[in-house]
């Protein structure tokens, strides 16, 4: 599948600071990708060497095959770009700002600014400046989304808003999902992983995964054995694929995050000969996550 | 719409009270400047004190706003950081920097080119005769002005990290002051060549760096090419790349000078003559010289001193070339040169008696054209000096003025034979006769106007007579008197050509520093 971006070994780094560690990333073109990871993991900075917006220290990107250090003027015709740091002309009305941004793509769709002004009930007469946070971030999806990018980059877009504004926002952004590539960022998985197709963790500037949601959610697996007698202790070396081994008394549990039934149950029968019951039970995308931070944590 | 346009018409109706500012600035100027043309014999007095007091400061308030517009103008996009908005819209850079461009063509450069013309007519200069000088005049201020305020508002973010640039230009330009300073240059004592490329250099990265920024963005990148190409004109502008003053003003024996110079013996004098203490970093050094040999029709300017002092224990010591300019004309019978040394070193070795290796650095201007003009009561017009007439200014003077150039002049006006009666002369301030008046102004280099805002240059013709100065010993102080003109005055006019530029040397044996300080009245 052609990639809408695509990193190696990206790495960013302001003075003896390493915001992102040699990243690499795929985004296959027409998935919906969540950039998760915590405050501070940088996530906006990947996003802003993908815009080009600040160049990156090693490493390449690119953007539907284009290096992003060439990412400029028109390249961005074809990118909607959203950011809670954004510094929209504030001075400008709702109105003024969509009728300025209208000549600068060919591909502006009236009807469709209209249905999102509409949709996102925005007041076309009243100064920027004067909008609510949540309306401020409509304004911004609606201008994003009026000209049918191919590529739909949202960095951090819900922060801060009520539900219902969020909502709103997934709404629309679902709608035009069918149509674009859609790269959000968020520190909150659960805003986003009931959309996403693919998703990506970063943590302290490294990427620790990047896959498709449903294989992320095959692989993962918590486990629990119960063996009779109890373990004095744990066998030593466990499987590295093994998160967080805990054994009390008869019961020993862990996460496995390469999970394949038939493998993982012959790796238990071998570290534990007495085993009297195995159990496997699928994990939310936050149990994964959480997993994935403390294992990182530890490290 | 083509996008400068699209990105144009924005501007317009963002920065609209700007606009209207500056052309509210640019109509006060306009008016400001009109008014001495309307009755020029009235030009000394007609204007209330408050509105010449403020129409002085309406330039400087009017290129104020130009600064701060195109401030505001290229920062409603900045350059500078990473949360743009604008940056990630499909803006195509080279149409950006040609709307801003756009902008200050239509906002500031047409409406000034339109006063520009205005003045001319009004002044009564041929507007279409001047219309190709006017434009080239574009290239001075105008252009500079644009340069410097868009490379400031290209690398800046707001208006206070704009503030913090200039505040950082002044730092700057102090220190290169200071080490100019230190080094104790003359005036011209640098290669045009070095002076070219310095200029070129930061000339040439303040005009590009902003393009280079609008295309890719890289702030600190352009910051820091701007200072590296400054830095760099600084380094060749202190390097000592030997004297260019003595490549160009090559040495003449004395027979084959043009003028003819003695130095009197000094005799031994107090050195603090004011008897106040003296707490300057620099001493001053009088030389006493005799002159005589001047041609009619011709004037030697000093433009330069060099001492070198030969103590009796073989040591040597000078501080280069000093820059000088005094006029010598064919009545000037003595003058006094002065050279600046660091007090510490005049401390050491004033008292010894040492021998003075003087060199002058001289040129010789030639008249032609000449022509004797009788003054009128009324505006008159020359040639040279363009339109002018007699006004008071404490006494009469000539007030001129004239396109683009300040004329290169000489004048000569024979005050004891003129009908203009009895002048003042000082320290005595009692009325005398006066002596000849001479007037001078250097021919400029005319290829360019010179830089400003009006076309139009206003200049005063002052006749200074000759200093009397005292000779060697005396107790008389030096004189002063004023040249006052009047309507039936004779005076001779010429153009100054430059015949031939040499250098002179004078030996001074024997002298001790301290009788040559304080002695500007020998």
């Amino acid at each position: 599948m052609p990639q809408a971006i695509h990193t190696e070994q990206l790495t960013k780094r302001f003075g003896r600071i390493t915001a992102v560690d040699c990243v690499n990333l795929d985004v296959p073109e027409g998935a919906v990708y969540a950039f998760v990871g915590q405050n501070g993991a940088g996530k906006t900075t990947t996003i802003k060497v993908l815009m080009n917006l600040i160049p990156a220290t090693q490493g390449s990107a690119t953007v539907f095959g284009t290096d992003s250090r060439d990412i400029r003027g028109k390249s961005y015709a074809q990118i909607g770009y959203v950011s809670e740091n954004q510094e929209i002309p504030e001075w400008m009305t709702v109105g003024s700002l969509l009728n300025y941004l209208r000549d600068f793509y060919p591909t502006w769709d009236s009807a469709l600014e209209q249905s999102l002004v509409k949709q996102f009930d925005l007041p076309l007469d009243r100064k920027i400046k004067a909008l609510s946070r949540g309306m401020k971030m409509k304004l911004a999806l609606a201008s994003a989304l009026a000209f049918h990018p191919r590529l739909i980059v949202l960095d951090e877009p819900f922060g801060g808003l009520d539900p219902l504004v969020r909502d709103q926002l997934i709404e629309s952004l679902l709608e035009r999902a069918a149509e674009s590539t859609v790269f959000i960022s968020s520190h909150d998985l659960a805003e986003i992983e009931s959309f996403s197709s693919h998703v990506g963790y970063l943590e302290s500037g490294k990427l620790l995964f990047s896959e498709e949601m449903s294989s992320l959610a095959t692989r993962f697996r918590e486990v629990e054995i119960i063996t009779d007698p109890a373990l004095p202790l744990l066998p030593s070396p466990l499987p590295s694929s093994w998160l967080h081994p805990k054994s009390s008394g008869s019961l020993v549990r862990f996460i496995d995050s390469r999970f394949e039934e038939q493998n993982t149950r012959a790796q238990i029968e071998h570290l534990f000969p007495n085993i009297k019951d195995i159990q496997f039970r699928a994990l939310s995308l936050r149990a994964i996550f959480l997993a994935m931070a403390r294992k990182s944590e530890e490290a | 719409m083509i996008q400068f346009l699209h990105v144009f018409k924005k501007d317009v109706r963002h920065h609209w009270p700007e606009i209207l500012i500056s052309l509210a600035l640019l109509g006060l100027y306009t008016h400001h400047e009109l008014r001495p043309w309307q009755t020029p014999s009235e030009y000394a007095s007609i204007s209330p004190f408050f509105f010449a007091l403020s129409g002085r400061y309406i330039p400087f308030f009017l290129v104020l706003s130009w600064i701060f517009l195109i401030l505001r103008v290229v920062q409603s996009e900045t350059l500078v950081g990473d949360r743009q908005w604008w940056a990630t819209k499909p803006y195509i850079w080279w149409q950006l920097l040609l709307s801003k461009l756009f902008f200050f063509f239509v906002i500031i450069w047409v409406p000034l080119f339109h006063v520009q013309l205005l003045l001319l007519h009004h002044a009564g200069f041929s507007v279409l005769g001047n219309l190709d000088r006017l434009f080239l005049m574009q290239f001075t201020l105008p252009l500079l002005l644009l340069v410097f305020s868009f490379a400031l508002a290209s690398l800046t973010k707001n208006l206070a990290q704009a503030l913090l640039g200039v505040g950082i230009v002044i730092v700057v330009i102090i220190v290169g002051l200071w080490f100019d300073s230190l080094s104790g240059h003359m005036t011209g004592d640098s290669s045009p060549l070095m002076d070219g490329l310095e200029s070129l250099l930061v000339f040439a990265s303040i005009a590009l760096v902003p393009v280079w920024q609008f295309a890719r963005r890289r702030t600190w990148a352009s910051r820091i090419t701007i200072a590296a190409s400054v830095g760099a004109a600084t380094v060749l502008s202190v390097t000592p790349f030997g004297s260019h003053v003595e490549q160009t003003y090559p040495l003449l024996a004395a027979k084959d000078s043009p003028v003819q110079f003695a130095v009197p013996s000094v005799p031994e004098s107090q050195e603090n003559l004011s008897g106040f203490p003296d707490l300057t970093q620099e001493t001053r050094l009088f030389v006493p010289v005799n002159v005589s040999g001047v041609a009619t029709g011709s004037v030697v300017l000093v433009d330069g001193m060099k001492i070198t002092v030969d103590s009796f224990d073989d040591s040597h010591w000078t501080r280069g070339w000093v820059s000088e300019y005094q006029q010598l004309w064919p009545e000037t019978q003595r003058q006094n040169p002065s050279y600046e040394i660091k007090r510490k070193e005049y401390e050491k070795i004033k008292a010894k008696p040492l021998n003075l290796h003087i060199q002058l650095a001289l040129s010789e201007f030639q008249e032609v054209d000449g022509r004797t003009v009788v003054l009128p009561a009324t505006t008159f017009h020359d040639g040279d000096l363009g339109t002018c007439h007699l006004a008071t200014r404490g006494y009469q003077v000539l007030e001129c003025h004239k396109p683009f150039h300040y004329p290169g002049y000489v004048g000569r006006f024979d005050a004891p034979n003129s009908p203009c009666g009895s002048v003042r002369r000082f320290p005595n301030s009692s009325p005398v006769n006066l002596d000849v008046g001479y007037a001078w102004s250097p021919l400029t280099d005319e290829t360019f106007p010179d830089p400003g805002l009006n076309p139009i240059v206003e200049y005063q013709v002052t006749f200074n007579p000759i200093l009397r100065i005292p000779e060697v010993g005396s107790a008389a102080p030096v004189e002063y008197s004023m040249a006052t003109l009047c309507a039936g005055a004779e005076i001779r006019l010429a153009r100054p050509v430059l015949k031939r530029r040499f250098r002179i040397q004078l030996e001074l044996p024997a002298v001790r520093l301290q009788d040559l300080v304080g002695r500007s009245t020998f």
